[in-house]
């Protein structure tokens, strides 16, 4: 378990910093639980994906230094994706977005992470072995997609709670 | 067959719990609880696999989607209705029968995977199986205790947006 501490694992945390910061100055909108309940999940989403095409059979791919599962990975699981998602869902939601302005909605923040995966990888935060950055393309609608969902099934069962 | 098998158990442990109704417990618990739960089964099986290297998940294709469904399914069910049969059992007697219950199955069901050959363990001590997955049982309870303690406690200014 030998983990070095250089600019990629800089770089990884830096990012998951600017995210935070970017979720704690925004006014608050939604009450605790269901922030919380957003966080949970999107840490089940990431880990799940990253745990089953990050190790064998399938090997695609290998955060910062190795196979090895590393703190600031284990950070950015817990921080970074889920305040994006956090900051996805928020903006969906004041917005009120629907039809085609959900479509670019969705086409931007696709951009985005597409852009911010291809940074990953110049700063050897991600090393691909048999992934290559447009394999990444679809996935992003779909992540969005699922946390929509998440996000309706939430509010649904929120105001249906016996408190 | 492997693939098969697990697919069946979870695809009935599913079914259970979406028409086992006498529950106590609320949807977004039961949702918060089966997220906490992946969350602990999966970073421990991460640092078992990846940095401990107690155990060797098989590189067959098939027993790796049956592993992940009992990560994802079979597993967190398995918490879920022990917590629920936890917060419904009143006496302490009983709730630690039932702990020591749900700990050897939880156990069994860990050895079971290696016996089918989902993964293998390697120099591993089976009280350290005892030691991780009781240790994984009372995180769940003492999440579900702060868990419901805040979330029974909101008032009717806790709507869904602020």
């Amino acid at each position: 378990m030998n983990f070095t501490f250089d600019w990629n694992e800089t770089f990884f945390i830096l990012s998951s910093l600017v995210s935070l910061t970017i979720f704690f100055i925004l006014p608050k909108r939604f009450n605790g639980f269901v922030t919380f309940f957003i966080w949970l999940f999107a840490i089940v989403y990431i880990e799940t994906i990253d745990y089953t095409l990050g190790v064998k059979p399938y090997d695609l791919y290998d955060f910062l230094d190795g196979p090895k599962y590393q703190p600031t990975t284990a950070f950015a699981h817990f921080a970074l994706y889920p305040s994006c998602a956090y900051i996805f869902l928020y903006f969906y939601d004041k917005w009120g977005l629907k039809g085609i302005s959900l479509l670019m909605y969705i086409v931007v923040w696709t951009v985005i992470s597409v852009f911010y995966e291809w940074l990953c990888v110049l700063n050897e935060v991600l090393h691909y072995k048999e992934w290559k950055i447009f394999y990444s393309i679809p996935t992003y609608p779909i992540s969005c997609f699922i946390m929509i969902k998440l996000f309706q099934f939430i509010k649904q069962n929120f105001k249906h709670s016996p408190h | 067959m492997v693939l098969l098998l697990f697919v069946f158990i979870n695809i009935v442990v599913a079914v259970y719990a979406i028409r086992y109704k006498k529950t106590g417990l609320d949807p977004l618990e039961i949702f918060a609880y089966w997220c906490f739960t992946v969350i602990l089964i999966q970073n421990n099986s991460a640092l078992l696999h990846l940095n401990i290297e107690g155990i060797i998940l098989s590189e067959r294709e098939s027993y790796n989607w049956a592993d992940l469904l009992n990560r994802l399914i079979f597993l967190p069910i398995f918490f879920v209705w022990f917590i629920n049969r936890y917060v419904r059992t009143a006496n302490r007697k009983e709730k630690a029968i039932l702990f020591f219950l749900s700990l050897n199955i939880v156990v069994g069901i860990e050895w079971f995977g290696d016996w089918v050959g989902l993964y293998e363990h390697k120099h591993w001590e089976i009280w350290w199986s005892y030691l991780s997955k009781g240790t994984m049982l009372l995180l769940a309870l003492i999440f579900m205790k702060i868990f419901r303690h805040y979330y029974y406690k909101r008032d009717k200014a806790n709507e869904f947006y602020v």
